[in-house]
């Protein structure tokens, strides 16, 4: 198995580049519907059934957990070394910058719906985008939330050891 | 892949990330006073705290990645003391926080 590890990089490296050109098409097509809808219909949490609600998160929960597997296959595929306090850190690669660009991305989102919860009026929440997206087509939402939620738990529960 | 030395900020990370989150809690605490709406104000303080936690680690990531391209030191942001524990459980305890919270106020 480990001569395979050079072919494996390179199917990490698609399937990283394939998840992330999926997610922007995804979220390309949630915006350009948002565009020309009235998101503030979405604000009472009656516009979405609690059962989808709960799929939703269950199906981001699952995304997440892979998130967990595919660093372990990502850490022996590297041969990543045990993650402690060190001196020396292997760095460098195209998924260091798209760890980046995903935090980074995250961050500002964020930081527009911490402002978005106190001026709604003038700045919808992004839980109303999200909730008028799992209204209208709950199979898209599943998918980008099962690739982001995998992409996090890939990232932020990579096995220490 | 290649290997740069690391410049350990891990305990100073970690004080910045903690005093910031004890501020918001500390407004978010305040704000619940009788007759406070607490879906709203709760909504707002934990969009804050997760804001600037993902804020500080985004900032170490943007820099850490130009790093990896000028061949300028790396930062370590994992405190000496936590490096071999294993993330396993605050992750799990750390979902069925957000699970419990969410159930509580946005359910």
């Amino acid at each position: 198995m480990i001569r395979y590890r050079g072919v494996l990089r390179g199917v990490e490296l698609f399937l990283l580049l394939a998840t992330t050109l999926g997610l922007a098409a995804v979220f390309g097509l949630a915006i350009a519907h948002a565009f020309n809808a009235d998101v503030t219909k979405c604000a009472s949490r009656g516009a979405v059934d609690s059962r989808t609600g709960l799929i939703l998160a269950g199906v981001a929960l699952g995304g997440f957990a892979c998130g967990r597997l595919v660093a372990m296959g990502r850490k022996w595929v590297n041969d990543a070394p045990v993650i402690r306090d060190q001196d020396r850190v292997r760095t460098g690669g195209p998924l260091q910058g798209a760890l980046a660009a995903f935090l980074a991305l995250a961050a500002v989102l964020l930081g527009y719906e911490t402002y978005a919860l106190t001026n709604s009026a003038s700045a919808p929440p992004i839980t109303e985008y999200v909730r008028c997206a799992a209204a209208t087509s709950p199979t898209l939402t599943g998918i980008a939330a099962f690739a982001v939620a995998l992409l996090i738990g890939n990232w932020l529960w990579y096995p220490t050891e | 892949m290649r290997e740069t030395r690391a410049v350990r900020l891990g305990w100073t990370f970690l004080i910045v990330l903690a005093v910031g989150v004890a501020i918001i809690v500390a407004w978010t605490v305040a704000h619940l006073g009788p007759g406070a709406d607490v879906i709203g104000v709760v909504s707002f303080g934990v969009s804050a705290a997760v804001t600037l936690i993902v804020a500080l680690l985004a900032l170490v990531a943007v820099i850490n990645f130009v790093s990896s391209i000028t061949h300028a030191p790396y930062i370590w942001i994992l405190p000496d003391d936590f490096a071999s524990i294993r993330l396993d459980w605050p992750i799990a305890v750390a979902i069925a926080a957000g699970l419990a919270l969410g159930w509580r106020f946005w359910q």
